[in-house]
This record gives structure tokens, C-alpha cells and sequence, in this order.
């Protein structure tokens, strides 16, 4: 974990610094008329200073780990199962990317199948079968019951 | 006489037919969620948020509420049968509920469970009923000092409260701080961080953050395990605990009544440390502490009340001050935003329906939630037999599909998409993310504040520290900073992290 702790950390610091970098763009105005840039400017340096800490305090243990003796433990952050994870971010994505072309209904009929045939591989005829009702019920209920207006995209325009 | 015309003002409007099946529905979708492990309140409550639009404001308020409140109910159920915690608040259960399950014990667990929570439920009502008026006079004299300074209290305490590195914690609150000020600034009409995308000039949504970091980070999280669930078999022959059940759990139910209820009100408190200080205090005061773990209806019975009581103790803070004590509740400031509802202390003056309204309607959820869940257990057990295989697809379309009707936009879900990363990567390096969302909801207000006090003061920061309700409010969150620093103080906080 401390190892994750430090790349976190270096990571916050890039992002403290990107964000007081950004608000030097703005105004920080006066103390008794503070500007837009007075309040992202002070986070970004709270954050830097914790991120600082952060990664000093992991260095520390480190130090301490291995003057007594002891060797880090070695973590994985990921399981064998990330194959999947990449998985459903990527159509999560494609999802925002296809839902006002392609409309509701395909997208999610899609989205369903991926992920029960791709993610939980289940046979084919229960991954069509899911889809269609998860897909079928979730129309219902959110475009004809509860008046969610649901993308339409080309099929409806097809069908006009 | 007063409180008693109010009273009747609030059931006037909760027993409305409309807004007594919203209670009903929200008090059953909360059961629901809770007895779901993978969504929470947060994620639900943001979830329905935009089809409460359709409803009146007091509705809205009514059901959601519901939904808070009857997620303690629900979670308590796998945390018993299942040893996996429906909620975050219900983790504590699982460590004694679970033993008496193995047991046979499973019908008075299940039984001192609810009535416990019912029991501190309702306390918490009568001490939200009594203390919520007062408070809102009180908080009349607050300026902008004493709110920048209880917003700096707040997150100060939730960061100290939060397992792990108060550093991590203390970045998540500045990073959340940040992401508030993104967008138009209200004072000078700058875009901030907008990149010159029209979509961010509006700020980052609340809602797709939630859903992503507590919704889609947690699907991510559990399809990285294979999810197995064993539901204990066997029949329960009778819920209703014995009266040696109730003779040992009568202190555990009024000690987690009052600490919840107290714990539920600071900002930065709630249900999830409730319930674990609750179990802290209940082994550390019993005879048998060695037997806590194994199967001690006290293990169950106090952090069960603690954890209902101090979700409706959360909402003093939010009518009386209009500050949010946790992040569920933060949702509902914005839920009630939303619905042209200010909440603060004027709320009483100006829509005193509203707030009586709900103040009933929980009473009435409380007894709700008595009906439901105990009859209705062996559905829910059906309903746990759903394989996550096919929940994780459906909680993740409702996710997408109410963070596109926020705004019927979808940049709404690429944000929730982002978070959803975030959240996951956060969770992997023990990052909390309920500072960050406590203080991106709070950062708007503590903007605010903190420019009129320093234009007040003329660019003096000693106002905070001048004024007496301001300087008690700061003095104590720098306590609360440093005293963590100290050696023994230290040490302890982690003995109580440990044994939670």
C-alpha cells in the first residue's frame, strides 16, 4: 500500500499544481475583496501540502519497514478479473458516445448484452433473452410511466 | 401548544393520500436498497431525484426522506443472514448478527433489529421535534463568520471520524472544495475552469458525482470479486426476541439512541459512525466483552438504534441551519434546492407545512418500516437470491439513465463515468470519498461566506476568532486537527478504527 501511496500522492501533487496554476488565470483580488481565483488557489495549496504529506509518511514507514528488517509486502492493485473491468468502463463510454445517435433503446439493448454476454458470459439465448426484458421494462418505466424523455436517435427518425 | 398545532399541521399534510403512499414507497425502495448490497442511499436517492421532479415539493422531500431512513431498516438484513452488509451502516451487524444466525438465532436478531431501530427512530423524531425549533431561532444570529467557520468544523470532524490517513481525507475536502468552485462565480461572473465548454459553466452536477463515485465505483469494485452469496437455510420460527432478548438489550437500544442521535446531528457524523461507536461502547461497558463477536444480541440491538437514530438526528442540521451533516443528507439540501426549497432557519417561518410535514411523515415511516420488514423478510431473502450477474447490469443502466435525466444531457454521464474511475481508484488507495463530496456540496456556501466575512472585516481574518459562536466553532475544528497529532490520542483513534 505505501508504494500506491506515493503514486497517489505524486499524482495529487500534479493535480495541485495544475489546479494553482489554473486559478493564477483569474483575479486573485485583496484580502477585504477576495477574486475568483482566491479559493481554488488556497485548495490547490491545502492539497499540495497534504499530498506532500502524504508521501512523506509513506516514505517514513518505508524507512522504518526496512530498518527493522522487514521486507514491504508486495500488493497487486489489480485481480485477474481486470480484463472485465476495462471491459465495462469501455462500454460505459461507448454508451455516452452512441446514445444520442443511436437512441435508448439500441444502446441499452447493446450495453445489456455486453455486459451479460462479455462480462458474466452467460450463454447467448439467456443474454438475448435478459437484454430484450431489461431493455423492454427499463422503456416502460422510465420513457412511458415516469415521462423520462429518453434519447430517440436514428431508429425513431427511421420510423417516422 | 405550539409544538401540538404544529404536530397537527404536519399530519394535516402526511396523511394526504398522495403523500402517505410516498412515504410508503420510499420507506420500500429504502428497504429495498438496503437489503441490495451495492447501492446505497446516496446512489438511490440520486437516482430518483429526477423523477421527484414531478411531484410536489413536500412529496419529494417525504419519499426521499424515506428512502434514507429505510435503508438502515433494510440493512440489517444481509448483514444477519448473509454476513455482507447491506449498507455501510450495517457492517457492525454482521460481526454479532451473523454469529446468532449460525446459531438459529436468526428470528430475534431480525426482530431486536427492528425494533430497535424503530424504537430509536422514533426517539430521534421526538428529540428532531423538540430540538429542530430552537435550534432554527438560534441559528437566525448566525452570520457569515459562523458559517464559514461551522463549514471548516464540519469537515474537520468528518475528516478526524473517517478510518485511515486524516491527510488523504484533508485532500479529498480541498479537492472537493475545488470542484465547487468550477463554473460561474457568483460574485464576478468569471467562469472558472470551464474550459469554454457551456456545460461546465453550470459547475460540475452533484448527482453524476454521487452516482459515480458510491454507484459505478462500487459495481467496478465488486465484478473485481466473484460474488458468492450463502443464505442461511433453515426456518425462523418467530422473530419476536424473548424476554431475556429484550431484558439485555434495553440499555444497548437507548445508549445507541442517544449517541446516534447526537452523532447523527455534528457535520461529519452519521449513521456508519454511529453504529460503529455504538458497538465500541457496548463491548467496552459489558461483562462479557470477549464474547462480543460471537453472537451478543447487544452487538446488534445498540448499533442498529444507533444507526436509524442518528440518520433522522442528521436532518436537524439540514432543516434548522440548512448545512449538511452527511453526504446523503447533502443530496437532499440539493433535492430540496431544486425544488425551490430553502433550507435553513427560515424554513420553519416560510414553509412550516414542509417541515412539520416531514417531521410527521416519519413518525409514520417509522411504523412503516416496522410492518414491512419483518413480514415481508422472507421476500427479501428472494430478493437476495437475485445473482449479482444480473443486478450489477441493471445498477448500472439506472445509473446511466439518471444522470442522463438530470439535464437530458449526456455529458452528465460522461462526468458520472469519470467519478466512476475516480471512486474506484480512490477506493483501491483508501481515499474516502465522503469528504470530498461533503465539501464540494458545502464549498458553494463556504465561498460565499468566507468573502463576506473578510469583506466584513475588512480583510481581516482575526473576525473568525472576534466573534464568540465563530471563534468556539473554529477552536474546536483546530482541536480536532491537532489532537490527532498527539502520541496517546493517536494511538486510541486507531484502537477505535480497529475494533469498529
Amino acid at each position: 500500500m505505501d508504494r500506491y501511496d506515493r503514486i497517489s500522492s505524486l499524482f495529487l501533487m500534479v493535480v495541485s499544481l495544475a489546479i494553482v496554476g489554473g486559478s493564477l488565470a483569474y483575479s486573485f483580488g485583496t484580502w477585504s475583496q477576495p477574486g475568483p481565483a482566491f479559493l481554488p488557489l488556497w485548495c490547490g495549496v491545502i492539497m499540495g501540502f497534504f499530498s506532500v504529506n502524504i508521501f512523506l509518511q509513506s516514505l517514513w514507514r518505508r524507512k522504518k519497514m526496512e530498518g527493522g528488517g522487514k521486507e514491504m509486502e508486495v500488493v497487486s492493485f489489480f485481480t485477474d478479473r481486470w480484463p472485465k473491468l476495462l471491459a465495462t468502463v469501455a462500454i460505459l463510454i461507448s454508451y455516452y458516445f452512441f446514445l444520442e445517435v443511436l437512441g435508448y433503446i439500441l444502446c441499452t439493448f447493446g450495453l445489456m448484452f455486453f455486459l451479460l454476454r462479455v462480462v458474466e458470459t452467460k450463454r447467448w439465448r439467456t443474454v438475448l433473452l435478459e437484454a430484450f426484458l431489461a431493455t423492454a421494462a427499463s422503456f416502460a418505466l422510465f420513457e412511458l410511466w415516469m415521462k423520462v424523455r429518453l434519447p430517440k436517435g436514428i431508429l425513431w427518425n427511421l420510423f417516422r | 401548544m405550539d409544538t401540538i398545532n404544529h404536530l397537527l399541521l404536519g399530519l394535516q399534510v402526511c396523511i394526504e393520500p398522495a403523500n402517505l403512499f410516498l412515504a410508503f414507497l420510499g420507506c420500500l425502495i429504502g428497504t429495498l436498497v438496503g437489503v441490495l448490497p451495492g447501492l446505497g442511499p446516496a446512489a438511490t436517492i440520486s437516482l430518483l431525484l429526477p423523477a421527484s421532479f414531478h411531484i410536489s415539493p413536500v412529496g419529494a422531500l417525504i419519499l426521499l426522506a424515506g428512502i434514507y431512513y429505510g435503508t438502515q431498516y433494510g440493512g440489517s438484513t444481509t448483514s444477519i443472514l448473509l454476513n455482507i452488509p447491506g449498507e455501510a451502516s450495517s457492517v457492525v451487524t454482521c460481526l454479532d448478527g451473523y454469529e446468532m444466525a449460525k446459531k438459529g438465532q436468526a428470528g430475534p436478531a431480525l426482530g431486536i433489529a427492528a425494533f430497535g431501530s424503530f424504537i430509536a427512530g422514533t426517539a430521534a423524531t421526538l428529540g428532531l421535534m423538540l430540538l429542530a425549533p430552537p435550534l432554527a431561532e438560534m441559528a437566525l444570529k448566525f452570520g457569515p463568520p459562523e458559517y464559514t467557520t461551522l463549514v471548516i468544523l464540519g469537515l474537520t470532524v468528518l475528516t478526524f471520524l473517517v478510518k485511515g490517513s486524516m491527510s488523504k481525507a484533508l485532500a479529498m475536502a480541498a479537492f472537493g472544495l475545488f470542484l465547487s468552485t468550477i463554473g460561474l462565480d457568483a460574485v464576478s461572473g468569471v467562469a472558472r475552469f470551464s474550459f469554454g465548454k457551456v456545460e461546465l459553466m453550470d459547475g460540475i452536477g452533484l448527482v453524476p458525482v454521487v452516482m459515480g463515485l458510491f454507484g459505478i465505483a462500487e459495481v467496478l469494485l465488486n465484478l473485481e470479486k466473484t460474488m458468492r452469496r450463502e443464505i442461511l437455510q433453515g426456518k425462523i420460527e418467530t422473530y419476536l426476541p424473548t424476554r431475556e432478548d429484550w431484558r439485555r438489550s434495553g440499555g444497548p437500544i437507548f445508549r445507541g439512541s442517544v449517541i446516534g442521535f447526537f452523532l447523527g446531528i455534528i457535520p461529519g457524523g452519521g449513521s456508519v459512525l454511529a453504529s460503529f461507536v455504538s458497538y465500541a461502547i457496548e463491548k467496552r461497558i459489558s461483562r462479557y466483552p470477549e464474547k462480543f463477536g460471537k453472537g451478543m444480541i447487544e452487538g446488534v440491538a445498540g448499533p442498529e438504534s444507533a444507526n436509524n437514530s442518528a440518520s433522522i438526528g442528521a436532518f436537524i442540521p439540514l432543516l434548522t441551519l440548512g448545512i449538511p451533516s452527511n453526504v446523503v443528507v447533502a443530496i437532499l439540501l440539493g433535492a430540496m434546492m431544486i425544488h425551490g426549497l430553502q433550507p435553513g432557519p427560515n424554513l420553519l417561518q416560510d414553509h412550516p407545512h414542509v417541515f412539520w410535514g416531514v417531521i410527521m411523515s416519519m413518525y409514520i415511516g417509522n411504523v412503516m418500516l416496522l410492518l414491512l420488514n419483518l413480514p415481508l423478510i422472507g421476500l427479501w431473502v428472494q430478493v437476495l437470491r437475485v445473482p449479482y450477474g444480473l443486478l450489477f447490469p441493471l445498477i448500472l443502466l439506472f445509473c446511466l439513465i439518471g444522470a442522463y435525466s438530470l439535464n437530458f444531457a449526456t455529458f452528465d454521464i460522461l462526468i458520472m463515468i469519470v467519478f466512476g474511475v475516480i471512486g474506484y481508484l480512490m477506493k483501491k488507495t483508501d481515499y474516502e470519498a465522503a469528504p470530498l463530496i461533503l465539501a464540494m456540496v458545502l464549498g458553494g456556501i463556504f465561498e460565499n461566506a468566507l468573502r463576506q466575512s473578510l469583506i466584513l472585516s475588512d480583510g481581516s481574518p482575526l473576525i473568525f476568532f472576534t466573534r464568540p459562536i465563530a471563534a468556539a466553532f473554529l477552536w474546536i475544528a483546530i482541536g480536532v486537527i491537532i489532537v490527532p497529532m498527539i502520541p496517546w490520542f493517536k494511538k486510541k483513534r486507531q484502537t477505535i478504527a480497529v475494533e469498529g
